[in-house]
């Protein structure tokens, strides 16, 4: 058995299975198992933005004048999205693409992956603005410890699928040896490996993403480094799209309307997903002690972050249909969804150019002539 | 101004007074009455609720709703409604 990039079988794909059925050979999208996929695609090419578009000029006046514990708050949160988009701007390709067998899903993939691209490029476009050699930025990334902790625990379900999968497409079932060990290749387990890599994948893109958006958001509600908000809005708006493609591939594979093995599969690592979830939040709490190491910000510290975190876990299993792992509370930055809501994204310029535009803004300017304590003694 | 009647949510059976300026969803926050979601932009279905009286003003949506079905980050009330959970 080998990978063939255009097999010669003829299947019909309304009957074969989101992923290790039939590889796809004709592109076609005229008739579909799950019309989701094209609605998603279609959904994110209406998306389509450059990073050039989003003026990020004031930011760097903004950025020179922030304390230096709010600079490493800020870059250190930008380095950690960048990580997570330098990972999501290929996995899916490379993980999922050589196991698909819908046309209307592998077409969602490829657009899904293309558009962590632009997010990419769009980091490239803040860090230019506002220091003076991004270089330093970005070579900073693969130095920093607690950053390659994270790009350890995003990337190692991936990296298992795909080498699981490789050596599956290259040698099919049984015992291969690689690189000096035995792998057991058996459908059944690769199977496994997928439904949990899909859930890494919602973590990241549903949990991870969203406590670093909340970091990006809360300077601009403080009126600073409004352009990097502006892009993270963006950013927020495609990972919203991507965390419900994870979601419905999830949600249908444990109803059981795809694959019969997924919905068993779903069963027998109930326990495995929660302890994933259980994982990445005590993961993201050290690195929020990390973000606020050397100081807190105005509107955010690493509690509230905290707090944050597991609101939008509980949401997020909620919706997996798994049992939140946390108390039930309403969101503790609930300004937060002004940046998140659909009627809210918008790329007027004067958005954030005349920050009247800004709901709920928190204004923490204080003019000689605001004082009026001359006299107050305690 | 508008009432939002909601029926047994989240263990709550209380009417809401909204100008109709924001999504239902946030409304519903506002006042704690919580509800499942998760994408707020109308993509994922997890906010369906039924609409049991009333108006609303509903934004596209990638997913298929029933008669009497809205989505709870998409809609905004035009009239006094009823809202309740999906059975």
């Amino acid at each position: 058995m080998s990978f063939s990039i255009f097999s010669k079988k003829v299947s019909d794909t309304l009957k074969q299975p989101m992923f290790f059925g039939d590889t796809v050979n004709v592109a076609r999208f005229d008739k579909q198992k799950f019309e989701m996929f094209e609605k998603l695609t279609e959904k994110q090419l209406s998306f389509f933005w450059r990073p050039e578009e989003i003026d990020v000029s004031k930011d760097k006046m903004d950025f020179s004048k922030l304390l230096p514990n709010e600079q490493h708050i800020f870059l250190s949160n930008l380095q950690y999205q960048i990580l997570l988009d330098s990972v999501q701007g290929r996995s899916p390709n490379i993980a999922l693409l050589p196991i698909v067998s819908l046309p209307e899903l592998e077409n969602w993939i490829e657009t899904w992956s293309f558009s962590e691209t632009i997010h990419s490029r769009s980091y490239t476009h803040i860090i230019r603005a506002i220091v003076n050699d991004p270089g330093v930025i970005f070579d900073e990334i693969m130095q920093t410890e607690q950053i390659l902790e994270r790009a350890e625990s995003v990337s190692k379900h991936y990296d298992e699928l795909i080498m699981c999968t490789q050596a599956y497409l290259l040698h099919g079932q049984g015992k291969h040896t690689i690189a000096d060990k035995e792998v057991d290749v058996d459908l059944y387990c690769l199977k496994k490996k997928l439904y949990i890599t899909l859930f890494s994948v919602n973590i990241l893109e549903a949990i991870r993403f969203y406590v670093s958006f909340a970091c990006s958001f809360a300077f601009a509600e403080r009126k600073v480094m409004e352009g990097n908000a502006k892009i993270i809005k963006l950013i927020a708006r495609d990972e919203a799209l991507h965390l419900t493609s994870t979601q419905y591939m999830l949600n249908i594979m444990r109803e059981g309307k795809d694959d019969p093995d997924m919905a068993k599969i779903a069963m027998e690592c109930e326990d495995e997903v929660i302890e994933m979830f259980k994982e990445a939040t005590q993961q993201e709490k050290d690195w929020a002690d990390y973000l606020f190491s050397d100081g807190s910000m105005i509107g955010l510290n690493a509690d509230i972050l905290k707090q944050y975190l597991e609101y939008i876990t509980n949401v997020r299993m909620k919706a997996l249909n798994l049992k939140p792992l946390f108390d039930e509370c309403s969101n503790p930055l609930p300004w937060i969804n002004h940046w998140l809501d659909s009627d809210n994204v918008q790329v007027a310029p004067q958005e954030t150019e005349i920050t009247s535009y800004l709901v709920s803004a928190i204004d923490n300017t204080l003019e000689e002539s605001d004082t009026d304590f001359g006299d107050f003694k305690l | 101004m508008f009432r939002i009647d909601v029926d047994n949510i989240s263990g709550k059976t209380e009417s809401l007074y909204v100008y109709g300026e924001k999504s239902i969803l946030t409304e519903l926050e506002d006042h704690n009455v919580l509800i499942n979601h998760s994408c707020r932009q109308g993509h994922c279905g997890s906010c369906i609720l039924k609409l049991l009286s009333g108006e609303v003003l509903h934004q596209d949506t990638l997913i298929p709703l029933s008669k009497g079905e809205i989505l709870a980050c998409s809609s905004a009330p035009i009239t006094d409604i009823k809202i309740s959970l999906r059975d």
